[in-house]
């Protein structure tokens, strides 16, 4: 098997902080937008937004050949003697910025999960939390647009299109939704009696406008990369059938035309759809990483 | 203050006798990586955290007609714009005072974002030791006077080391020389990446020495590149509150009549 300086491990984290970080955003919106008649999206938001970026943390730091040594990237230390000098942060390196983008995105995220739950009972932690949403979209947004960077700022044939972090932040956007989506239908799956998918449609209905715009990016990137034989790879061979069929297929194109009829016709469809749209985000990260480190 | 030293790699003086890869790995304590024979003398294939150096040998595409049989020492070009230094999130990648780019093995992770981002390829992954290796122009003998394993090794004189301007010197020589026995020559990395510590004397196109004719810093543009994904998101955003805004009027059972019935 060929070993990949980036694998599975860095697909999923790109994948995942982006999803958190665009949980983050749409609860934030929502509560913008509506407050309490958006309650059932941002409180499903909040409750999920800081887990996966966890877990994409994780992820990368497993992934380091020291993971011991995950906190030089925080602590700056002397080449002489070897001691602490500094906190460590390099505005030019996409990896530097991103572990601190994603340290304060974390902490905001589970401190704005803390007050959204305090704002049930409290009433002054509504002004809160609203405050605290408005401080960490700018975060979150940056976020997704890291992980576009961080890949797009190299010498990778494949990655190096100006359009790649456009397209992961509109890819997270759209899994944002579908993860939000996701949840609010299981939960009505589970308590058909209640109204609490209400909005599962509505967020199907926004999501398929979005997932336009998606695949015209994604297909604007395609054709910005075409000259690199990386991505003639990646749509042509046997990942091909991945991005055609997993990625755009089932992952964009399916959910656009549900969208478009009006939303799925019962939770467990919505599911299902929500499903194929995560997936779909995923495999799109996981083709454009593994697909620009394929010898050709 | 350390004067600022070079390596020149006069490519028209080499044998391809692979001197250099020797002593590479016996300075620097590099084991022997197990190879099969692929039809080429180039071995092993590629560099990697234990082949710091590699003499590459080439038969251009236009061989038929213009047989000739090429090769270029691959090594690390201690760029001085070096883009791997840039990313490099934890700074065990340091540029010292005499131009060499080095890799401190004490502080390296091994996140790997130098091996995506030199457009050498030349750093490499050390799945033994966890951390990224690369060449280091040998700085503990450069330190104490020495010249690296490989310029010493070169029977033929085709890597010398020294000082930046007396390379350059040296290397403008050359130049004349083999301009006038009709070769166009290049000297890449006089100002390549803001110019290299290793500088190439090419009587041919770079790019049949397999180097990028014009190699660019990857991190370049990457102000704009953030501003592409931030300012369309921003877009994304407004437009996800103008919907939601417009439909938090409209009915719960609206949107979701068809769905959970009866509501
Ligand atoms: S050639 Fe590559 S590894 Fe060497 S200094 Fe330049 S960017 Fe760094």
């Amino acid at each position: 098997m060929e070993h990949y300086n980036w694998g599975i491990p860095v697909a999923l984290d790109l994948f995942a902080a982006g999803l958190g970080a665009a949980v983050f955003m749409v609860a934030v919106v929502a509560d913008l937008a509506g407050g309490r008649k958006y309650r059932r999206i941002s409180t499903t938001g909040a409750l999920i937004a800081p887990w996966p970026a966890i877990l994409g943390v994780l992820l990368l730091v497993i992934d380091l050949g020291k993971p011991g040594r995950f906190w030089e990237m925080i602590l700056k230390r002397s080449h002489e003697t070897l001691g602490v000098e500094s906190l460590m942060f390099k505005i030019g390196s996409t990896m530097s910025t991103g572990t601190w983008l994603l340290t304060i995105f974390i902490l905001g995220s589970l401190l704005y999960l803390v007050i959204t739950l305090l704002a049930y009972p409290f009433k002054w932690a509504e002004t809160l939390k609203k405050v605290l949403g408005v401080v960490g979209l700018p975060f979150a947004l940056l976020v997704t647009v890291y992980t576009g960077i961080l890949i797009s700022a190299t010498s990778n044939l494949l990655w190096n299109n100006w359009l790649l972090p456009l397209v992961f932040v509109s890819s997270a956007i759209v899994t944002g939704i579908a993860a939000v989506a996701f949840i609010l239908a299981v939960l009505q799956v589970f308590k058909p009696e209640s109204k609490i998918g209400s909005d599962v449609p509505r967020l199907e209905i926004m999501n398929s406008r979005l997932i336009v715009f998606q695949l015209l990016i994604v297909i604007l990137f395609i054709i910005v990369g075409i000259g690199s034989a990386q991505m003639k790879a990646v749509i042509g061979s046997a990942f091909g059938l991945l991005w055609w069929i997993g990625i755009i297929g089932l992952g964009l194109v399916v959910p656009l035309l549900v969208g478009f009829k009006g939303g799925a016709k019962s939770p467990q469809i919505s599911m299902l759809i929500s499903v194929l749209v995560l997936l779909g985000g995923f495999f799109l990260r996981y083709a454009i990483l593994i697909g620009g480190q394929m010898h050709i | 203050m350390m004067t600022e030293v070079s390596m020149l790699i006069d490519v028209a003086k080499c044998i391809g006798c692979r001197g250099c890869q020797v002593a590479c790995k016996q300075w620097n304590q590099r084991p022997a990586e197990k190879t099969k024979f692929t039809g080429t003398y180039q071995n092993p294939p590629r560099l990697s955290a234990n082949t710091w150096t590699l003499i590459q040998f080439i038969e251009p595409e236009d061989y038929d007609e213009n047989p000739r049989w090429l090769f270029r020492k691959q090594q690390c070009h201690h760029c001085v714009d070096a883009p791997c230094e840039q990313v490099c999130p934890t700074g065990a990648i340091k540029k010292l005072e005499n131009g060499i780019v080095y890799i401190n093995q004490s502080i390296c992770t091994g996140c790997k974002y130098c091996v995506e981002v030199c457009p050498f390829d030349i750093p490499q992954f050390d799945r033994a030791s966890g951390t990224v290796r690369k060449c280091w122009m040998c700085l503990d003998r450069v330190k104490n006077g020495l010249e690296p394993a490989c310029a010493t090794t070169c029977p033929t004189g085709a890597v010398s080391f020294g000082s930046r301007t007396g390379m350059l010197a040296v290397a403008r020589e050359r130049q004349n020389i083999l301009e006038k026995q009709g070769f166009s020559t290049r000297i890449y990395g006089k100002d390549e990446l803001g110019g290299q510590h290793v500088m190439y004397l090419l009587p041919e196109k770079a790019s049949i020495y397999g180097l990028p004719e014009a190699p660019r810093k990857p991190t370049e543009k990457i102000f704009w590149r953030w501003l592409l994904g931030v300012i369309p998101g921003m877009a994304i955003l407004v437009a996800i509150f103008a919907y939601l805004f417009k439909q938090r009027s409209a009915s719960d059972t609206a949107a979701s009549d068809a769905k959970s019935g009866g509501e």
